[in-house]
């Protein structure tokens, strides 16, 4: 937990200086991935995993080691899903584990789905950090 | 404030979630809430993060509503509907057919979720609702205080009660300036008279004869003016006089503290007279 803590802050901290050789960005129109420790990630949007292809990849990927994942929204408001589970936006539950390979993220405002798509989360990455602008 | 609760690790530990191990999580962590709504409202807030249930988020909102209403706390009413809009949230996902089939992580049942979105909708309303409320009664508080201080500010003085027969003394003073100036009269009339008649015995007659006649003239206009002055002198100080002795004697009779006394003096000579007055009121 300290280690996904100190990967945590070590990725708040990227965001407020100039970006660092160690820092993989992708950027598109409304989202944006950024990443530490040599990898991050990618984004297609309006994508989706069925239950079937998210057990693959948890099988595919459960030996690998555990990335930190945390999803900010900017310009609204709107909760997060994480392949199913929803999870916070800020405080102690902000960040969760997740293993590298590609899951399905929904960001949603009670009826109003602002964004969805699936992230590929690079084996390279310590931690992973996904910036949604609902305002676009 | 930190999260008392501990959340059950055995359920976690399957890698998703049914409703009735979500369920007897939530009796658990129930029973083991603080009395302290606000705390509670944290605990289950916390819990609610961890374990991505709505029933957590909706039961901490139900708590931070009624204690906002109770305590009158705009905040806690926001926070409130902070709590019910994700509890919304997460009940408008699972009650999407292709989301609910698609995860292992159900914290409540489909249908159940559909209806917890209901009703956290509702509920985030009238959390809204209550913290306009609360702000509205703030805004009139203040404004009222506001005013108060100000009509303080600007309301005049309390004005000085007068005592008892201060009207009479008054009235009477200035009848007594009155009376004054009718002697003043009276003495110039006087005065004008006898001038008038001491050069009309100085005269050479019958050659100033007609000098004679303007002094006379003068002197009927002297003996007029010394007659009106004589009246406005003595009906001037008589009612003068006799409101003060009036007025005096209504503060007398009003007790020790009230207090008032006049002194008048006049004289009179072969230039004219005078007339002195002099009280504490």
């Amino acid at each position: 937990m300290l280690g996904q803590l100190t990967i945590a802050t070590a990725l708040a901290l990227s965001f407020l200086l100039a970006p660092t050789p160690d820092t993989d960005d992708d950027c598109g129109e409304q989202v944006c991935v950024y990443g530490t420790g040599g990898g991050a990630g990618t984004w297609k949007s309006g994508e989706r995993l069925s239950r079937g292809k998210r057990k693959k990849e948890e099988k595919a990927n459960r030996k690998r080691k555990d990335v930190t994942l945390n999803v900010v929204v900017e310009g609204g408001r709107g909760s997060v899903f994480v392949d199913g589970r929803y999870l916070a936006t800020e405080g102690q539950h902000a960040q969760r584990g997740v293993k590298p390979g590609r899951h399905e993220i929904e960001i949603r405002d009670a009826d109003q789905v602002i964004t969805f798509g699936v992230l590929v989360v690079s084996r390279k990455a310590d931690a992973v950090a996904l910036v949604v602008h609902a305002e676009r | 404030m930190l999260a008392l609760v501990t959340v059950p690790r055995f359920a976690l530990a399957k890698g998703g979630q049914s409703p009735e191990d979500a369920a007897a999580q939530r009796d658990q962590i129930e029973a083991g809430l603080a009395q302290d709504p606000r705390a509670a409202v944290a605990s289950l807030r916390s819990a609610g993060e961890e374990l991505g249930d709505p029933e957590l988020f909706l039961l901490a909102a139900e708590r931070a509503r009624d204690e906002a209403q109770s305590s009158r706390d705009a905040a806690l009413a926001l926070e409130a509907e902070s709590l019910a809009l994700v509890a919304q949230d997460i009940g408008s996902y699972l009650a999407d057919d292709t989301n609910y089939s698609a995860t292992d992580w159900r914290p409540v049942t489909r249908d159940r979720a559909s209806e917890l979105a209901g009703e956290a909708g509702s509920l985030a309303t009238q959390a809204h609702t209550l913290a306009e409320e609360i702000e509205a009664e703030r805004a009139a508080a203040a404004a009222a205080a506001e005013r108060a201080r100000l009509e303080a500010l600007t309301e005049d003085k309390p004005k000085r009660e007068l005592k008892p027969g201060t009207g009479l003394i008054a009235g009477g003073s200035a009848a007594l300036v009155l009376g004054a100036g009718g002697i003043g009269l009276l003495g110039a009339g006087i005065a004008m008279g006898q001038a008038n008649q001491r050069e009309a015995e100085s005269l050479n007659l019958p050659d100033e004869l007609a000098r004679l006649e303007e002094l006379d003239r003068k002197g009927a206009t002297a003996n007029t003016l010394a007659y009106v002055g004589g009246v406005v002198a003595g009906v001037g100080v008589a009612v003068g006089v006799a409101l003060i002795v009036v007025g005096v004697k209504k503060r007398k009779a009003a007790g020790p503290q009230e207090q008032a006394s006049v002194h008048m003096s006049g004289w009179f000579d072969n230039d004219g007279g005078g007339l002195a007055l002099r009280g504490s009121f």
